[in-house]
């Protein structure tokens, strides 16, 4: 009788993958007409089988991003499935995708065939790299008090800690810990080191341009000062652009040669009003560094007085203090009218202008 | 003889005429609905009365104060903490003998003497009143009565000594206290350095300016402890908590046990309300410090031969001059890399972008309706975002801002995400009878001075799960970092943070992290501990400093048996230091 209804589970698995393949064709369908080339092996922990990364390239032969197709074991209390299904990653190893394989449905326990909402939770655990999956051991995502009888184990099989249950697909634990941990595991660090030792500018600008602000990141920490100078348009609209933390990399990042050149100074100081707080105030603090500053940069900060911070106030009136020459009516004008607003600022420019009069 | 005489009465005549004093608003023997607020002493001066109201007009504070007829002109200093073209969030009025001053105060930006008007007094003992006007976080921290027209200055330090020369007081205090041992500090790491300290036998005075026990953990923060016990579970269970919900009132019931288990001890005085303001050196050693009551303004010298900080800013350490870290390193200076989150984690290059400051705050839906005020002043920060309750990752920090210099900034503005985002909430239908339950005024700090030791505790310990030959406290918890959401996605508000946590196995803090490189009677424990800052992510939670607590109160005990310094544990006598760790856990419990 068991196994009457494993044959027809199988069965009905088959038939239900080929309706899935629809969804899972969605997946590979934005790599259709990539080229791919071999990458590296893939050694995974619960199998003997190497799986083959490749790198695969967008129709200007750039490349864009990784497969594989990962052939692994799924355990349990020493019961083992095989498990197929390919896997893509970007060009610095972050999850992008997957897909299943023709007539290899992906099931949970008692090989149930997951549903399509199986399939959706499936790509969001998988996408998400906070997942609790990642710092929690198999054990800990039992709930040993409770237990589910299978029907094709003898043995009982714990039923999920409370704690999971919505970081994994229900009924497919193990699986969801498994492809979790492989595609946001070791293969990360791998693809990174990979994209690096093939890096050249056309990756970098790929990078640059992305709208994941990890890859930006990757990109920005490659650069040297020369690609900074060579590619200032391109940082310079990153930094504008970019999330809080893209823009506060750049702003520390930006070699000394940059802030000493009149030209890409100039952007720099009109970018203020753009700028996170944070980032406003890194600007002014890469201006105190500077040993000379133009009166039209200063003129444009005063400008921005009812924008700053008490802090960036401070650090911006110490500039006058140390360009003092270039000082101005523009610039007194406004400070005059900041030390008349009802802001914190206010008391401060008026001690300011007391004091250096 | 007549000529001398008519001079004195003349001299005493101008004395009179010239006569001028000063009220310390915390000395107010009423403080109605005011609360004492000594957070930010070394940056404003002074303690002063919060008006925490939560939106409603707190009760008056009061105070008989004698005075010499006449008239005078009054001052108060406070400060606007929300200036802009609004009406002042923090309104309060002086009231003499019933009659309020016209003029409405808290107006001006940065803390400042605002003049309060003219008044006659007739009678020789009148009562002054603080009203509250707002509910909102009014501030006042001294009242000048004046025949001249002179306001006190503003400067600091010019008003130290203007506050000194009125109330006859120095610096320098006339009552000395001596102790075997002087922990300044009451959070977890604090009491139980105490205890242990006590345990063996040493007279411990234990330094804390709030009447709680427990720091973060206290029933006015309402932090739950976590980490695991170590070595140190029998000292830890009379101080910590259980895990409820960050915030909730269930902390009360752990402060009782805390403050019970603590005042068992016949050999540690407690000196709640009390806050040190400096650290006195000879060469390299601290010789005393002094602390101050934050009410009466009483003053006592405590000399030891062994200080603990446990003040989380390493206060005593700063005075003395201690080497001392602030800030995120580079990723690169000790190797703290997780490449898998990158500069979210660690910073390539350094910055003063530290783990933030929280507070935490609760509503309840009454069996009636509640109105909530329009806070303008809070709309600029919190914008749409609404929320009914807050837990940790109501955390503020930012590179432009200081964990200690701007400490009541940090605060003040996660008070107006707290009340911005309540109104916001309060305008959703169906949210009538939603009110505030609970809103801290104390800033629960998770960073900021890191004095340093003969090891400076990094993420490569915790991550390779080093084992020193003086591993005192063991640690299990993920290593644990905070990062401000608005840096992933800009529409989020600046004060809310996410936590990465980075799994490790056991990892174990040596000793050599928690005495001074530099000062050497100087022990510290808690999370002002020798670290970097991702070497702080795991270690900072409460039992886990408790651990390092307790680990000096048990060298300190060493040190005194042997009339050496806290180094010379580590080079001379660890193994009786770490059998005397390992067998102590045995003793009986001391709890109820």
């Amino acid at each position: 009788m068991r196994n009457s209804i494993s044959v027809i589970s199988i069965l009905c698995s088959i038939v239900t993958c080929h309706i899935h393949y629809g969804l899972c064709q969605s997946a590979n369908s934005r790599f259709d007409g990539f080229i791919k080339s071999y990458a590296f092996d893939l050694q995974l922990a619960d199998t003997t089988l190497t799986n083959i990364v490749y790198l695969m390239y967008d129709p200007d032969t750039v490349p864009e991003s990784y497969t594989a197709l990962i052939s692994t074991a799924v355990c349990n209390d020493g019961l083992c499935q095989h498990l197929q299904i390919k896997l893509y990653w970007d060009l610095i190893g972050n999850y992008l995708a997957y897909d299943t394989i023709a007539g290899l449905p992906l099931t949970k326990y008692d090989h149930l065939p997951f549903t399509n909402e199986d399939y959706t939770k499936l790509h969001q655990i998988l996408k998400d790299q906070n997942s609790v999956l990642e710092r929690k051991s198999i054990d800990e995502l039992f709930d040993h008090e409770k237990a589910r009888i299978s029907l094709t184990v003898d043995a009982t099989t714990g039923a999920t800690a409370e704690v999971v249950k919505n970081a994994i697909v229900g009924g497919a634990l193990y699986s969801t810990y498994t492809l979790w941990h492989i595609a946001n595991g070791s293969i990360k660090n791998k693809i990174g080191d990979f994209t690096s030792s093939i890096y050249d500018s056309a990756i970098q600008e790929k990078l640059l341009k992305s709208p994941e602000y990890k890859q930006q990141l990757f990109g920005l920490k490659m650069m040297n000062d020369q690609d900074f100078e060579h590619q200032f348009d391109l940082v310079f609209d990153l930094m504008r652009n970019g999330n809080p933390l893209v823009e506060m990399f750049i702003l520390k990042k930006i070699p000394q040669t940059l802030w000493t050149s009149a030209q890409y100074r100039q952007s720099l100081i009109r970018s203020f009003p753009e700028l996170s707080i944070n980032g406003r105030s890194l600007l002014l603090n890469q201006l105190s560094e500077l040993d000379w500053l133009d009166k039209d940069g200063l003129q444009f900060l005063s400008d921005q007085l009812g924008n700053m911070t008490y802090t960036q106030l401070k650090t911006y009136l110490a500039l006058l203090v140390q360009h003092k020459d270039q000082v101005d009516s523009h610039i007194k004008e406004n400070l005059y009218k900041e030390a008349k607003a009802s802001t914190d600022n206010a008391y401060y420019v008026s001690q300011f202008l007391e004091n250096y009069k | 003889m007549k000529h001398i005489l008519f001079v004195i009465l003349l001299c005493s005549t101008i004395n009179l005429f010239s006569q001028s004093f000063l009220i310390e608003a915390e000395s107010f023997s009423e403080k109605g609905g005011w609360l004492v607020d000594p957070q930010f002493v070394e940056q404003m001066g002074s303690p002063y009365l919060l008006a925490h109201g939560m939106g409603e007009p707190v009760k008056s504070a009061k105070a008989n104060v004698d005075i010499k007829k006449g008239n005078y002109h009054v001052w108060a200093r406070t400060r606007n903490w929300a200036p802009g073209n609004w009406m002042a969030p923090g309104r309060f009025q002086l009231v003499i003998d019933g009659n309020a001053l016209p003029i409405e105060l808290g107006e001006n930006p940065e803390w400042n003497w605002e003049y309060a008007g003219e008044i006659k007094i007739n009678a020789r003992t009148i009562i002054v009143e603080l009203r509250d006007l707002t509910g909102f976080e009014g501030r006042c921290d001294a009242i000048f009565f004046n025949r001249d027209n002179i306001a006190p200055p503003n400067d600091v330090k010019e008003l130290a000594a203007f506050r000194n020369k009125h109330l006859g007081k120095s610096d320098i205090p006339k009552q000395v206290k001596s102790y075997d041992l002087v922990v300044v500090g009451g959070g977890i790491a604090g009491c139980a350095a105490s205890i242990v300290a006590a345990e063996q036998g040493l007279n411990v005075a234990l330094i804390h300016d709030r009447p709680l026990l427990g720091g973060n953990a206290s029933s006015e923060i309402r932090v739950h402890t976590l980490g695991i016990y170590g070595h140190f579970e029998r000292i830890l269970k009379l101080l910590d908590t259980e895990h409820y919900p960050n915030g909730s009132p269930d902390a009360l019931k752990d402060q009782e046990k805390r403050q019970r288990n603590m005042e068992k001890f016949d050999n540690i005085d407690l000196f709640l309300n009390w806050r040190a303001y400096t650290s006195n050196t000879s060469e390299d050693k601290i010789i005393s410090v002094d602390a101050r009551h934050t009410s009466n303004g009483e003053q006592i010298r405590f000399k030891a031969p062994y200080f603990v900080d446990c003040t989380g800013d390493g206060w005593i350490g700063y005075w003395a001059g201690a080497e001392y870290m602030y800030g995120r390193e580079s990723v690169n200076e000790y190797g703290e890399s997780w490449e898998k989150h990158g500069e979210l984690w660690s910073p390539e290059k350094p910055d003063n972008f530290v783990m933030g400051a929280s507070i935490l705050w609760r509503s309840f839906e009454d069996d009636m309706p509640h109105l909530f005020p329009e806070v303008p002043w809070a709309m600029d920060v919190v914008k749409g975002y609404s929320a009914r309750n807050g837990e940790w990752q109501w955390e503020y920090t930012s590179t432009d801002l200081h964990q200690v210099e701007d400490a009541e900034t940090i605060r003040d503005h996660l008070l107006k995400g707290i009340y911005g985002s309540f109104y916001n909430e309060k305008q959703k239908p169906g949210n009538e009878n939603l009110t505030l339950e609970w809103v801290s005024y104390l800033v629960g700090k998770r960073e900021s001075r890191r004095l340093i030791g003969d090891h400076i505790y990094t993420f490569k310990d915790a991550k390779n799960s080093v084992q020193f030959p003086d591993s005192v406290v063991v640690e299990e918890r993920e290593v644990d970092v905070h990062y401000q959401q608005f840096l992933l996605d800009p529409d989020k508000p600046d004060f809310l943070s996410e936590a990465l946590f980075y799994k490790t196995k056991r990892y174990y803090v040596p000793y050599r992290s928690l005495y001074s490189k530099n000062i050497s009677n100087l022990f510290m424990a808690g999370r002002n501990f020798s670290c970097t800052h991702i070497g702080l992510g795991g270690p900072r939670v409460m039992r886990t400093t408790g651990q390092m607590g307790a680990a000096v109160g048990y060298a300190a005990s060493l040190c005194k048996k042997y009339g050496v310094m806290p180094r010379d544990i580590y080079q001379k006598f660890l193994n009786e230091y770490m059998n005397l760790i390992m067998t102590q856990k045995t003793v009986s419990l001391n709890e109820e």
